[in-house]
């Protein structure tokens, strides 16, 4: 789906070299053993990949000093509260996790050993020896357990959704401990495990004991509170600026390459590129738009990625207002969109046609996608048509538009926010096609709105349609925050409800067995095609630059960008490169001096400019 | 004079107290400042409402409101939601960089339009007026981030004098006095410097200009000039002082809009400021710092004002302390 998708692309000529090296890359993802569990004699023990298997085969040339611009500085340096993507990005490379999701598999990267009891209620966890905090102390099971029992007891840690079915944690020696959990919780790995850094207990355990539940709003001292066991330490944060790292020489498995990553500041997404374009940075963690693709092919050294985000944009129906409470109106509604004109023409091609299954057919998502129904609800207006005069909804008095079964008027509004211009364009052009259904089209009205404002209103299912980007999860337990109709129903803001569902999503976190689970979320994904709760639309891709003429060894995968934690790892200076600090102080006293020269002579004019005209 | 300062003083304490409960409440309706949180996979609503206990969203309005009164008085702007850190905090780390930007660029403006806009005025309709005021007029019309950018081409795209980002190089350190930090701290600091003084001044000309034509016309003006007043004496002692008078707010205002920063400036320059912290702020419901900067723009525009209500008595002697 994806590949085909490729070839609609725009300036697909041009990304031919990206896409030969993005499917290179992606090739390697798939020689390696994916993720499975087996039987053990006592258990149920998980397989991974070690970590250092993505590092395999990449030279070690040390030196040199990477730099991503930010386009948004991080507000928080607390990890336990810490939620925006950039707070996270720039705490990631300070810290260790026992695992990670990389290219949609499971990878060890602290953890040595995971195992399950035979009732799922206790996770054992065996983890490597010999790792070191930045501060020379060792990196223990306690580390592990305190991190674990702080985000299980505290309500207002961003993770701790993810932990609430952990009962305790236990120590049972330096390297090893068991989880005891209240409930089995099969995504418990996957969306725990793979999130959480170690946080050093020495340093954190008298912090707690002095602020309690005030630690949310504690900011660390820098560098001094964040040490962390992972590849870079923070030795610098310039706020505003940047923010610089020098690289652990004592990283557990083998130092990184690079002697330095700084991470810079850079609001306007246009100097960015330009940075990005002039080689004062090595690569942007934001995306740029799609107009500017050809320009930056064209520079010499620079090179796109396309990584997809699987936020799934959807028309979100109020399944509780009529007339979306009724399947068959919601099914008319799914064929009056042409999801592949709007990936096409609105996204110019960046983007994936949203599955009516919702999950993303894509990354970490692709093994649990049913693809058989990626082919539902293409757009049809008759077929809408057909079901619409069906269920009573006709043009009775000629004007063009239906009218309710019982003759009344109808519309309804779909509300975009005001930020997202391809969505508003969305609400136009949906509103464009409802109104094309042959024999008399429905009434609806795009509301482009300040989103905050509405927010309040789909929260408490008051408007009647929407559109909106939704984010998802690592494990497809995800489905049960999106569909489950529990009450409060946070996350399933269309209110949808169906008995089977709830029971097949509950399901979900109790089943361990792979082939099992993937049958569960694939009939899911029926039932909801079928039902139509919502119409997912489609997957954004986002152009992401990065130079390749300094430094080899990028890890790209579709759903990272560039700059992640492998290419952190892995990523080394190309043998002839030159070091750039060299050159940037050249340039930089030179300027200077070029200025002071132009700033003299204006002082001159000036001067002789009063001489003569002002008195 | 007493008498004035405590009657100053008493109405400012009165605004001050009016805006800031006006703050309150405004920012209030601006929606809920969790919102994004509700919407995240991750989060469950008992950590939402949990984070909201923690900052005291949770209480009834009322005593929100007392806690803030109390608090302000109290010389505590609380924390940010987005920075979980003291509100002041937040503010003075960026601080340093809007005033070392802005003060200079003002004061520089305010000088540069004030002697531009006297000689405009005072040879209206001469080549230099011409030239001076359309270009005036042309400047301000171009948008003005279409203008900082156009700067940022020629600057340090196409010719490579200037840096193309941040208030200084990365990996050079936060403020020092050593040679090279403050070299390389100009070398960032004269295009924004540049672009801010440059489009301000050329801002302000035409109201120094048509303040200075009126007074021009004025019986003391030919008086001045029948008894062979110096020229030079007429022009900056008799007219544009006079003229300076209705000015001399609009100047002055400028400062107490200093924390309000210049935004556009610092995005497209990539640089440190409070101007983007205010529209983050905006932008993340971030009540309490948001209250925060408008508590200090308020004290900024009352004691400006206050300062500007003296030094009008300093230029006009008309005016007393009444």
């Amino acid at each position: 789906m994806l590949f085909l998708l490729w070839g609609d692309i725009v300036y697909s000529v041009r990304l031919i070299p990206i896409i030969v090296v993005a499917l290179i890359v992606l090739g390697d993802g798939v020689s390696i053993v994916n993720t499975k569990e087996s039987y053990g004699s006592q258990g149920l023990v998980v397989e991974g990949i070690p970590i250092s298997e993505w590092l395999r085969g990449f030279p070690k040339i040390y030196g040199g000093t990477l730099k991503v611009a930010l386009p948004e500085e991080p507000s928080v340096f607390n990890w336990w509260t810490a939620s925006s993507l950039w707070d996270l990005i720039i705490l990631s490379p300070i810290y260790s996790r026992l695992v990670r999701i990389i290219n949609g598999t499971l990878a060890f990267e602290l953890a040595k050993h995971i195992e399950w009891s035979p009732d799922h209620k206790v996770l054992t966890i065996r983890i490597v020896e010999g790792a070191k905090f930045h501060d020379g102390k060792t990196l223990t099971a306690y580390d592990v357990a305190f991190t674990i029992d702080i985000l299980s007891e505290n309500t207002w840690t961003y993770y701790h959704s993810y932990f609430i079915n952990v009962e305790k944690v236990e120590v049972v020696d330096d390297h090893t401990l068991n989880i005891y959990f209240k409930n089995p919780d099969a995504g418990f790995i996957y969306n725990a495990l793979a999130v959480m850094n170690i946080m050093p207990k020495h340093i954190w355990e008298p912090i707690f004991k002095s602020l309690g539940d005030e630690v949310i709003k504690y900011s660390p001292k820098i560098p001094e509170d964040l040490v962390g066991s992972g590849p870079f330490k923070i030795v610098e944060y310039v706020p505003g600026e940047y923010i610089k790292y020098v690289v652990n020489k004592d990283y557990w498995f083998g130092r990184p390459c690079i002697d330095e990553l700084i991470y810079v500041f850079i609001p306007e997404a246009n100097v960015a590129l330009l940075a990005v374009q002039k080689g004062e940075v090595d690569a942007y963690a934001g995306w740029v738009t799609p107009e500017v693709v050809p320009e930056l092919l064209s520079t010499p050294g620079v090179a796109v990625h396309l990584f997809a985000s699987d936020v799934f944009y959807h028309w979100g129906l109020n399944n509780l207002k009529w007339p979306f409470n009724i399947t068959e109106f919601r099914k008319a509604l799914a064929y009056c969109v042409d999801r592949e004109a709007i990936v096409k023409e609105l996204l110019m091609g960046y983007g994936i046609v949203g599955n009516p299954g919702i999950v993303p057919p894509f990354g970490i998502h692709e093994q649990w996608c049913n693809k058989e129904l990626l082919d539902k609800y293409w757009f049809n207006l008759s077929k809408a048509a057909e079901i619409l005069d069906k269920l009573g909804f006709k043009d009775i008095d000629g004007d063009g538009w239906r009218e309710t079964p019982d003759g009344r008027e109808f519309s309804f509004e779909i509300y975009a926010p005001s930020y997202d211009v391809i969505r508003v364009r969305v609400a136009q052009l949906i509103s464009e096609w409802l109104s094309n259904i042959p024999g008399g089209g429905l009434r609806a009205v795009p509301k482009v709105v300040e989103w905050k404002t509405v927010w309040p209103l789909i929260k408490e299912a008051k408007v009647d349609t929407w559109l909106l980007g939704s984010g998802t999860g690592n494990d497809i337990s995800w489905l049960l925050k999106r569909l489950h109709s529990r009450p409060k129903g946070s996350g399933n803001w269309v209110r949808y409800s169906n008995p089977t569902v709830d029971e097949l999503t509950e399901k979900l976190t109790s089943t361990f067995d792979l082939v099992e689970r993937r049958s569960i979320a694939y009939k899911i994904q029926e039932i909801i095609t079928e039902d139509v709760p919502l119409i997912t639309l489609y997957y954004r891709r986002f152009p992401i630059p990065y130079r390749i003429d300094k430094f080899d060894g990028w890890f790209l995968v579709v759903d990272e960008p560039p700059a992640n934690f492998i290419t952190l790892l892995r990523v080394h200076l190309k043998q002839y490169a030159t070091t750039s600090t060299a050159q940037s102080v050249e340039v930089t006293s030179e300027a200077m001096i070029m200025v002071l020269v132009a700033a003299v002579i204006i002082v001159i004019i000036l001067l002789l400019i009063r001489k003569r005209t002002w008195y | 004079m007493k008498r004035f300062l405590l009657r100053r003083l008493y109405t400012s304490i009165t605004t001050f107290f009016i805006v800031i409960t006006f703050v309150f409440f405004a920012v209030r309706l601006t929606g809920d400042p969790l919102a994004e949180l509700e919407d995240d996979p991750r989060i469950t609503p008992e950590v939402v409402d949990r984070i909201k206990s923690l900052f005291g969203l949770d209480k009834p309005v009322y005593v929100q409101y007392i806690n803030y009164l109390v608090n302000v008085f109290g010389g505590e702007l609380g924390y940010s939601l987005h920075y979980k850190r003291p509100v002041i905090d937040v503010i003075c780390s960026k601080l340093p960089y809007t005033l070392l930007l802005l003060i200079p660029s003002i004061t520089l403006s305010n000088y540069i339009a004030y002697k531009l806009g006297v000689e405009c005025g005072w040879r209206r309709r001469s080549t230099f007026d011409l030239v001076v005021s359309s270009t005036a007029i042309i400047i301000r019309s171009i948008p003005y981030f279409w203008l900082a950018i156009l700067f940022l081409y020629i600057f340090s795209v196409q010719l490579k004098i200037t840096p193309l980002f941040g208030a200084i190089s990365p990996g050079k350190g936060g403020f020092s006095l050593s040679l090279g930090w403050i070299m390389d701290y100009l070398w960032h600091y004269i295009l924004p410097f540049t672009v801010l003084t440059f489009r301000a001044s050329l801002a302000l000309i035409p109201y120094v200009r048509s303040s200075l034509i009126e007074v021009l016309g004025e019986d003391y003006v030919v008086v001045a000039h029948a008894k062979g007043v110096p020229i030079r004496a007429i022009k900056y002692k008799y007219v544009a002082r006079n003229a300076f008078l209705s000015i001399a707010t609009i100047m002055g205002l400028r400062y107490a809009f200093l924390i309000d920063g210049a935004i556009l400036t610092e995005t497209i320059f990539s640089y440190p400021g409070t101007g983007r912290m205010v529209y983050e702020a905006i932008i993340n419901r971030d009540y309490w710092l948001l209250q925060g900067v408008i508590i200090i723009l308020t004290l900024s525009v009352i004691i400006v004002n206050f300062i500007i209500d003296l030094i009008y008595a300093l230029l006009d002697p008309r005016v007393k302390y009444r």
